[in-house]
């Protein structure tokens, strides 16, 4: 084939090419970049802000449950517990961190001189990957030392620890009375509990007098 | 419309244009944007829904609290002889080393005060159990003092506009932490807990039986009121107290015997020492170390998503919105005839600021409280 044909069979090709109107290579390379490009964007953007949504509602809920055991303290006149749990998450996605809570009625004290708890609900579980912060300085009571416990009660079905504090029924607490009581949520890290306080954190400040609950 | 006008270039060989393909982009993002906004919208329902649930919670809590300590108040006064200016022993007469105080909040709290009522009073909470710091007292906390179920303590409530910057552990404090969650001015209904080791009530220095100036008196609480004072509920606008007293109706001194009517004080006010510091006339010497027979609590409470919205329109300004507010109480509740009137004046005009708002109340019934009167002693 000459020269001369093969330019003329190209120019044949490409003038049948603009006939057919389909994409061409940069056309479509345009579309692609443009999905990618908003892809990219509301991927981006999306799970963190549906992470701090959730840490949002963890927290809202835990304030609440807070502001609860005072008003059931003070509604029947007994003393109630706050337990806070620390347990590996069962799939083992998640090491021994404290991602529960439990509220209990005390109904009296057997003769070893242990509290009779009747649990008003069942234990509460932080989910999605939210926990306490384990730095006392962070989460106060997290400064106590922990009772080992289970793996037959407060249904979480396996061993675990705890801390807790008493409500009593004027609301006032056996927290100490001069530091400042404070619960901070974070998500886990691969580690576990983060070492700094990350960007993105829930605090619950308490009150160990008044037992009042206001949630940062 | 005939669709095969739409199919008939693709069996032609022919694909799409890019404007069409755009264009079936846009259709579908207007349609996700759409999709998106109802799940929003569900979603924005389904909170309010579950916020309602917790409304107002710590209100009623506080409300809780209020009447749980006010309904304990103790007076435990008890006859003793009347003496004349010789000593010589003319009569009886009540005596008590408690103080039972309820007034608007500019008389008891002084600066800082808001509007509506206060009250301090004694009550058996047994809260103790702060030596280290007790004057003439080195010793440790001592754990078992916090059992001591019928000790009495110097109580109170009020409301106070402040920071809540005072009440935030160190890392809440610093630039970033402020950043995040910015300071919060709010009005909060405070309680004034006083661990028992730190009362000057029963100091014979003191001498509160014998103060004739209201001012000095008061410094039983109002002398350590800051320290020991703390949150019970935040956005408490204000509290209203209308205090109760047993007033003679009948007197049948002849007999020995008078009828009483149970009625709200007409000025919010109730002073059992009144008689100190005013002279004894027929309502002081009637309340003379004799507690209220109830006292009607109304907090007018906010929530903090309807606060902090309404703070934002007011122009970020926390100050100028809570003076909006202080305008709204300004001269209520003042004269209890125009309870009623107030009541809705108050109601109307935090409407019209634009506040989510309850009035909650009770009616606290003293256990030790004074139900009868009698004939002048």
């Amino acid at each position: 084939m000459s020269a001369k044909a093969l330019l003329h069979r190209t120019c044949e090709r490409r003038k049948a090419l603009r006939h057919a109107k389909a994409f061409t290579l940069v056309e479509l390379l345009v579309v692609i970049a443009v999905m990618a490009l908003l892809m990219a964007m509301a991927g981006l953007t999306v799970p963190a802000s549906m992470a701090t949504q959730q840490l949002g509602g963890m927290a809202r809920q835990l304030a609440a449950d807070l502001d609860h055991a005072v008003l059931l303290a003070q509604k029947e006149s007994v003393p109630v517990e706050v337990r806070f749990y620390r347990y590996p998450e069962k799939e083992g996605l998640g090491g021994e961190e404290y991602r529960g809570y439990q509220i209990a009625k005390i109904t009296g004290w057997a003769s070893d001189g242990k509290p009779k708890l009747q649990f008003t609900t069942e234990a509460q579980k932080l989910t999605g990957g939210v926990i306490m912060m384990r730095d006392p300085q962070y989460s106060t009571l997290l400064s106590k030392t922990p009772v080992k416990s289970g793996p037959d009660d407060a249904d979480l079905g396996m061993s675990y620890e705890y801390v807790s504090y008493l409500i009593r029924p004027d609301g006032r607490t056996n927290l100490p009375r001069d530091a400042k009581t404070v619960f901070t949520l974070v998500r886990e890290m691969p580690e576990g509990s983060p070492k700094d306080l990350p960007a993105d954190y829930r605090s619950i400040v308490l009150d160990p007098v008044t037992g009042a609950v206001v949630l940062y | 419309m005939d669709m095969r006008r739409f199919l008939k270039p693709l069996r032609d060989g022919r694909g799409f244009t890019l404007v069409e393909l755009l264009l079936s982009m846009s259709v579908l993002a207007i349609i996700m944007v759409l999709m998106a906004d109802v799940v929003v919208r569900t979603q924005n329902t389904m909170s309010q829904a579950t916020a309602h649930v917790g409304e107002f919670q710590e209100a009623r809590a506080a409300l809780d609290a209020v009447s749980s300590s006010l309904s304990q108040a103790v007076m435990d006064a008890s006859w003793s002889y009347k003496r004349n200016a010789a000593g010589a022993a003319t009569g009886y007469e009540r005596v008590s080393d408690h103080h039972f105080i309820l007034g608007a909040a500019s008389d008891l709290v002084g600066t800082g005060a808001e509007a509506g009522q206060a009250m301090f009073f004694q009550a058996p909470l047994g809260f103790a159990g702060s030596f280290t710091d007790a004057p003439g007292s080195g010793a440790p906390a001592v754990a078992g003092t916090e059992r001591l179920h019928t000790l009495v303590n110097a109580w109170g409530f009020y409301v106070k506009y402040d920071t809540d910057l005072t009440y935030r552990p160190g890392f809440l404090k610093d630039e970033t932490a402020t950043k995040l969650y910015p300071e919060r001015k709010r009005f909060r209904l405070m309680q004034y807990s006083q661990p028992a080791e730190k009362s000057i009530l029963y100091s014979k220095t003191f001498a509160l039986n014998r103060k004739t100036a209201k001012a000095q008196a008061l410094q039983w609480y109002q002398a350590d009121l800051v320290a020991n004072s703390r949150p019970v509920a935040e956005n408490i606008l204000a509290m209203v107290l209308v205090p109760y007293s047993a007033n003679v109706t009948v007197t049948n001194s002849g007999e020995g015997y008078s009828d009483v009517k149970v009625e709200p004080d007409p000025l919010y006010a109730y002073d059992t020492r009144d008689f100190q510091w005013n002279g004894s006339n027929a309502i002081s010497s009637s309340r003379r170390h004799q507690l209220p027979p109830k006292v009607l609590v109304t907090l007018f409470a906010s929530e903090e998503k309807s606060y902090d919205k309404y703070v934002a329109n007011s122009g970020d300004d926390d100050d100028a919105a809570a003076q909006k507010v202080r305008d709204v109480f300004k001269g209520r509740f003042a004269k209890y005839s125009d309870y009623e009137k107030d009541m809705t004046e108050v109601e109307k005009a935090l409407g019209g600021l634009g506040l989510h708002f309850k009035a909650l109340n009770a009616t606290v019934t003293l256990r030790s409280g004074k139900w009868i009167t009698e004939v002048t002693p």
